[in-house]
């Protein structure tokens, strides 16, 4: 899959968890990130590392995952390491740049907070297949089908959607080759022109995406689906200590916000 | 058995019929072969197979059950299995093993049941080493198999393909087809639409529609001795077939019913011994 970090097949205990605990565990964090001291930030850095070698994930690969993410919070911490008014550090202000502590703290408390966030975010799709993150998603969803919300059937779709992006990605590479042969140059020109080159391309991916979306109804439709629950080749069962790790998130999130 | 009477269908009112009063019969295990030119209504007549499209006049029953009952439809489809030409727009999983558990999930077997199912489907078509690779990383032949093994997971006693080889080479067809021929020898009926015409050669029986209407119907080398015929329609015949076709109009006295490069042959050296 595309998006954030690639899973990694490793066979790790935190690998075999059920997702919704990963889940739970990993919406706990983001929660405690956004509200906590930098002192907790530590922390839970130092616990990302300590869940980062238990589920047995290079170093490497999960700075490789990091690595696009990288601009947003260099560029936050520049930000406000230039706009934020407050004492100097000396040598500054230098040629009327100046540079201030309070500017630094807060630039640094956001960024720390944006990498720790995508970090969770990374981590858990490392660990979880995408089909296993949206049968967790489905699962602890489940109490709204009492306000007549078809989980199942939005779990199915976003799983059509993850599924589909391998498609239009080779989709758009067989498109842009084409138009290229054809002389199209997606790089000449000024904004103006290279908007409609674009279009050129926006146009039959989206024509091609909903003959494929409408041929994939068909062959759906003549393989039994209906709507509404249907079941898994794999139930979803937690244990225990499961259960222990789902409860010790929520009192570390309920800490949090009260303190 | 399939048993289509009078079927008349058209996709828009003003629109030309696209099959003009079909009647035909497809027995329990048969091998059936659709052919004909493009825009013949091969796609439209088995969609009618398993109820995807309802007649507008005729009927269509499946085991007795009628395609235009809506309480049949669910029944219908799980006894008539579809593959469609590109795999990519029928697998609905990320993952090889999820996209064979989507039929039997809709049917909500337990889990037990369709793993059992899973299993046995992967092992047909053999891609049980594949069970949990990612569906879009397979090769193109390898995805049609798995469409396949998706339709199988259902048990169906019919299995209708349409044109499922057309984007493949020439390994990756071998391979569908000798997974169609095993299901055929276990006893599931085979009704295989195709342009591929060695594919067609070991079929029980050959459809050839033309117009929207049942132009031949009879075994392979029944319909292919239509040499003039068929040529005239832009359907090609047999290798062999057409080597017995020319030789007789050079004057030759061979038989013409002829698909086999063997029976070829076999013809050839009696020519040759007479």
């Amino acid at each position: 899959m595309s998006f954030l970090g690639y899973y990694v097949s490793s066979g790790s205990p935190v690998h075999g968890l059920d997702p919704r605990v990963k889940l739970i565990v990993a919406i706990s964090l983001c929660m405690i990130v956004l509200q906590a001291t930098p002192i907790f930030l530590s922390a839970i850095g130092i616990f990302l590392i300590i869940m980062m070698l238990i589920s047995r994930l290079s170093l490497k690969s999960v700075l490789l995952a990091l690595k696009p993410a990288l601009p947003l919070p260099i560029l936050i911490l520049l930000l406000h390491l230039l706009f934020t008014a407050g004492t100097p550090i000396p040598p500054f202000p230098l040629l009327h740049i100046s540079i201030t502590d309070q500017g630094l703290a807060t630039g640094a408390l956001l960024a720390e907070r944006f990498m720790l966030l995508y970090l969770s975010a990374i981590l858990l799709t490392m660990v979880t297949l995408p089909s296993e993150i949206i049968r967790g998603i489905e699962k602890l969803l489940k109490p709204l089908e009492l306000l007549r919300i078809p989980t199942s059937d939005l779990a199915l779709m976003l799983s059509l959607a993850l599924r589909f992006i391998p498609l239009i990605d080779e989709e758009v590479v067989k498109i842009r080759e084409a138009q290229s042969a054809r002389g199209a140059d997606y790089h000449a020109g000024n904004l103006m022109k290279r908007m409609r080159t674009a279009t050129a391309l926006v146009i039959p991916l989206t024509f091609n995406t909903c003959s494929r979306a409408e041929e994939l109804t068909t062959a759906m439709e003549a393989r039994g689906y209906r709507g509404g629950p249907r079941s898994y080749i794999s139930e979803l069962t937690m244990k225990p200590f499961e259960y222990l790790i789902i409860a010790l998130a929520v009192v570390a999130v309920g800490y949090i916000l009260l303190s | 058995m399939i048993k289509v009477e009078n079927l008349a269908y058209r996709y828009g009112s003003s629109d030309p019929p696209v099959l003009n009063s079909i009647s035909l019969a497809i027995r329990e295990g048969e091998f059936v072969a659709i052919i004909g030119p493009n825009g013949c209504g091969k796609s439209t007549l088995i969609r009618h197979f398993n109820a995807l499209l309802q007649p507008d006049q005729g009927t269509v029953r499946v085991d007795g059950l009628n395609a235009k009952d809506p309480s049949d439809i669910a029944e219908i489809r799980l006894r008539v299995g579809m593959v469609f030409q590109n795999p990519d727009n029928q697998i609905v999983g990320m993952t090889v093993e999820e996209d064979v558990s989507f039929g039997p999930g809709n049917l909500n077997l337990a889990p037990s049941q369709i793993q059992k199912r899973v299993k046995e489907a992967l092992a047909v078509v053999g891609l049980q080493n594949y069970a949990r690779s990612p569906s879009h990383a397979l090769s193109d032949g390898q995805k049609q198999l798995l469409a396949i093994a998706g339709v199988l997971a259902m048990e169906p006693k019919y299995i209708v393909l349409d044109e499922p080889t057309s984007s493949l080479d020439l390994t990756a067809r071998r391979s569908v087809l000798q997974v169609l021929n095993k299901l055929h020898r276990q006893g599931v009926a085979i009704i295989h639409v195709t342009h591929h015409v060695d594919e067609i050669v070991g079929a029980d029986r050959v459809i050839v529609l033309d117009q929207g209407k049942v132009a031949l119907d009879g075994r392979p080398e029944q319909v292919f001795c239509r040499v003039d015929w068929l040529k005239a329609r832009g359907i090609a015949v047999p290798q062999a077939t057409e080597l017995m076709w020319r030789m007789r109009q050079l004057g030759a006295d061979v038989r013409t019913d002829i698909i086999t490069v063997d029976d070829a042959c076999a013809e050839l050296l009696a020519l040759i011994n007479r």
